[in-house]
């Protein structure tokens, strides 16, 4: 029992360690390239809300005409 | 053997069922982008409102899936009602079934892949079926139908004809994702429309111009946040700072609050997305060729995430339906809170995410149980799904060998080694890290709105990483990106 209880316990600890020093050795993105991501995927993601919206926009009238 | 069974029931239906048919040929990048542009307008179509309900339905219906409505796409009072949902369950089902052998499936072969993929489809089918009997017979329509009282049922034609719309929109969705998941657009067809989906939301949330009329009182508000605060300051100088305040708290509608946690989280996200670990690779037929191969820490992407809530939502609808159809107050206990149905008691409460802080510290038990049990089914999902998905140290380790590659100062049996050092860990934490940043989002009153950011993001990155691949490819042969070049 007490085993099993070790076991349990070793499972995520080890796993904390491990995962740590993991990220620790990660390559971190600059300030500057991380930047420039945000400005990429910024500029994607409002584009496709924005089409999006107008397109749910036309909803309305089509509301107005079915229900 | 009962793994074949299955899919050769399947194969009894394969004639019956429409389906996309695989692409002759490669498909061209202009194509491409048409495609998944208008798969997206025809997803966003597919939001309007179900015919032979009330105008403003929405108002009516006593919402008890709100957490994670915008997780799946599920929009009140619409088409899609049920949303992404019965395709990803289904999604999930089969690849975690046939990942632990349960299905006998040699996915290299074509025909048994479109088997497959049928048998996705049907299930997803089910699904839906099953959650749309569930929606008219645990009234959940209840006074938002046309003609309709509070009190009274729903009579059998409008239940046929609503039920109808539902699954047949169901049906239409499932065959948009099989177009893009046959290879005629970009990425994903679920990640691709979730990431529209969630687009669309966030730009709607924060500049959407629809007036709508509150709950229970004749005043109307603008749906966007940013947009009700403008216009709060034009309407009343001397009740400023209440109207201002309000459009930082409002609970009917998306806040200010809701803004900052979402576009905090997205941040956030985008960092975490770009950890990676490099391996410096060279090749063993060229010398001089060295590269670096990258190893994401969020190896298995937002999907970890995604699973554990579909785990969740399922539980969930499910349950709604039980506890409807049963009466049964052990299961769960829902009170009416400003047209939601929020859970109050029983076993559904205890596996529901708290949405605010309050309720996060009113009791801890729950948000132990319900975030621990997120985590580890995101954590568990990751573990596995590299080799599901042939991702794992083995299969890159073969996939270097077929492209004359190595790993830097490594010999061909030690990659696997080094490869099964760092995957795992990294797609364990990965999970584990993006899960976590998600419900630290809910807790904060994100009501589905951060999962969905994370979710958004990193099958944003996916599709544009295609994207670009793509275009690269192509070496500029778009006739497409020429023209709009033009116009720069």
């Amino acid at each position: 029992m007490a085993e099993g209880f070790e076991k349990l316990v070793e499972v995520p600890t080890e796993f904390f360690k491990d995962g740590t020093a993991f990220i620790k050795r990660c390559q971190k993105p600059s300030k500057n390239e991380y930047l420039k991501i945000i400005r990429a995927v910024g500029i994607g993601f409002i584009m496709m809300g924005v089409v999006g919206y107008v397109v749910k926009l036309l909803h309305i009238p089509i509301r107005y005409l079915i229900v | 053997m009962s793994g074949f069974r299955l899919l050769d029931l399947v194969k009894f239906l394969l004639p019956v069922l429409p389906e996309i048919e695989s692409p002759y040929e490669a498909v061209t990048f202009d194509e491409k982008i048409v495609i998944t542009i208008s798969t997206g307008i025809i997803f966003l179509f597919g939001q309007l409102p179900i015919y032979g309900l009330k105008p403003n339905s929405s108002l009516f219906i006593e919402d008890p899936f709100y957490q994670f409505r915008s997780i799946f796409a599920m929009e009140k009072g619409t088409l899609l009602e049920l949303g992404l949902l019965p395709v990803i369950t289904s999604g999930f089902l089969w690849q975690i079934l046939a990942g632990f052998k349960k299905i006998k499936v040699h996915l290299g072969v074509r025909s048994e892949r479109e088997l497959f993929q049928t048998g996705q489809k049907i299930t997803s089918l089910v699904i839906s079926l099953i959650y749309c009997l569930g929606l008219i017979f645990s009234n959940y329509y209840g006074s938002s139908v046309k003609g309709l009282n509070v009190g009274e049922t729903i009579s059998i034609g409008s239940a046929l004809f609503i039920s109808y719309q539902v699954l047949g929109m169901s049906f239409f969705l499932t065959l948009l994702v099989e177009t893009f998941d046959k290879g005629y657009g970009f990425g994903s067809g679920i990640l691709c429309l979730l990431t529209l989906q969630y687009a669309t939301n966030f730009v709607k949330d924060v500049v959407g111009l629809e007036l709508i009329p509150l709950a229970n009182s004749n005043k109307l508000e603008n749906h966007g946040a940013l947009t009700n605060l403008i216009r709060n300051f034009s309407f009343n100088p001397k009740e400023l700072g209440k109207s201002v305040l309000n459009s930082f708290t409002r609970s009917e509608l998306p806040n200010l609050n809701q803004f900052y946690i979402s576009l905090i989280v997205i941040l956030v996200a985008i960092g975490i997305n770009n950890f990676r670990i490099e391996l410096p690779i060279r090749s063993t037929k060229m010398r001089g060729m060295n590269n670096i191969y990258p190893i994401k820490l969020l190896y298995t992407g937002a999907l970890p995430l995604l699973f554990a809530f579909t785990v969740l939502a399922n539980i969930q609808v499910v349950g709604y339906f039980l506890v409807k159809l049963t009466g049964n107050a052990i299961l769960g206990d829902y009170k009416l809170v400003n047209n939601q149905l929020v859970l109050s008691n029983g076993v559904l409460y205890y596996l529901s995410l708290p949405s605010s802080i309050y309720q996060l510290l009113i009791n801890p038990l729950r948000t132990v149980i319900s975030s621990s049990l997120v985590i580890f089914l995101s954590c568990w999902f990751a573990n596995y799904w590299s080799y599901f998905s042939g991702s794992s140290a083995v299969d890159i380790a073969k996939q270097f060998k077929e492209q004359g590659i190595t790993i830097g100062g490594k010999r061909d049996a030690s990659i696997v080694k080094e490869l099964g050092r760092i995957i795992p860990v990294a797609s364990v934490s990965g999970a584990f890290l993006i899960t976590s940043l998600a419900l630290v989002g809910e807790f904060l009153g994100g009501f589905g709105k951060a999962v969905t950011g994370v979710v958004g993001i990193c099958s944003a990155f996916g599709i544009m990483e295609e994207f670009i691949m793509e275009s690269q490819q192509n070496g500029g042969n778009s006739q497409l990106m020429s023209s709009l070049a033009n116009y720069q």
